[in-house]
């Protein structure tokens, strides 16, 4: 794990000046490990218990994509970095993974009649639930979303 | 009878077999497949399975933790059996209604009024 101050992709909105991040790879631990950092960050913004589970919620539906499509935890160089600023207004959150990444447009509507019994295709609704903005990479491998605190 | 590392809490009560989680986060992928493949085993040991799961003691859970529950759901009416859900705390019922599963669940306020709920 590693902490920095980073700067974004072109393509998406930059994280903020003094963002930090921690890289991880794919396992229970180093997932964990991220749930963490982002507790206390919240912790420490006074966050109540509605904006704290709307921020960890679009988190966890974001590392397990990540986790799901990008590379295999079996290979040594596969890593998930999570860039992430909370401040008491709003929270900036970008994840990104080494894998090929997944076309977000493919994912069928899960709140359809038909699609309702499916066991997969929630998390990019919920992160689009409970986040104001949700922005894949066109590569498919990096997500940005950002939420004010209302 | 549960292992002692399961990841679930089981009682049996007037035919219903009750089921609670000993996880307050139902986060872990790993954890999530032991919790589906537990409670699938109590399902397949019952002829006629009547299951309700609490979630009394539950803060947190992903959509993989629903995909299980969805999971559990189809197994469940394969065997024309019932399932209810009991105990959301207010924060994970909104999960429910925005993946619209609160349509699809039969979802009770306590674990008594879902009791009273078994046909």
């Amino acid at each position: 794990m590693a902490s920095r101050e980073s700067s974004g992709p072109d393509d998406l909105p930059s994280p903020p000046a003094k963002a930090q991040s921690i890289s991880i790879h794919p396992t229970t631990d180093g997932l964990q490990c991220v749930r963490d950092s982002i507790d206390e960050a919240l912790r420490d913004a006074d966050y109540d218990r509605t904006n704290a589970f709307a921020v960890r919620v679009a988190l966890e539906e974001a590392l397990c994509n990540a986790a799901r499509h990008g590379c295999s935890p079996e290979d040594p160089n596969c890593t998930i970095e999570v860039v992430y600023h909370v401040t008491p207004e709003d929270v900036y959150l970008r994840i990104t993974d080494n894998g090929p990444g997944f076309d977000p447009t493919a994912i069928p509507d899960p709140t359809l009649d038909e699609n309702l019994e499916s066991a997969t295709g929630r998390g990019l609704l919920l992160m689009r639930a409970y986040m104001n903005s949700v922005q894949y990479s066109p590569s498919g491998n990096c997500v940005v979303m950002t939420r004010k605190v209302p | 009878m549960a292992s002692p590392d399961s990841r679930l809490r089981i009682q049996h009560q007037n035919g219903v077999t009750m089921v609670e989680f000993v996880d307050r986060n139902i986060l872990d992928e790993a954890n999530i497949a032991q919790i589906g493949s537990e409670i699938s085993a109590l399902i397949e040991s019952d002829l006629n399975p009547r299951l309700l799961i609490s979630f009394a003691s539950v803060e947190h859970l992903s959509s993989a933790a629903l995909g299980a529950l969805i999971n559990i759901n189809n197994q469940i009416k394969e065997k024309d059996g019932q399932l209810r859900l009991s105990d959301i705390n207010e924060q994970i019922i909104e999960v429910f209604r925005i993946t619209r599963l609160d349509r699809l669940f039969h979802i009770f306020p306590s674990t008594a009024e879902a009791m009273e709920s078994f046909s």
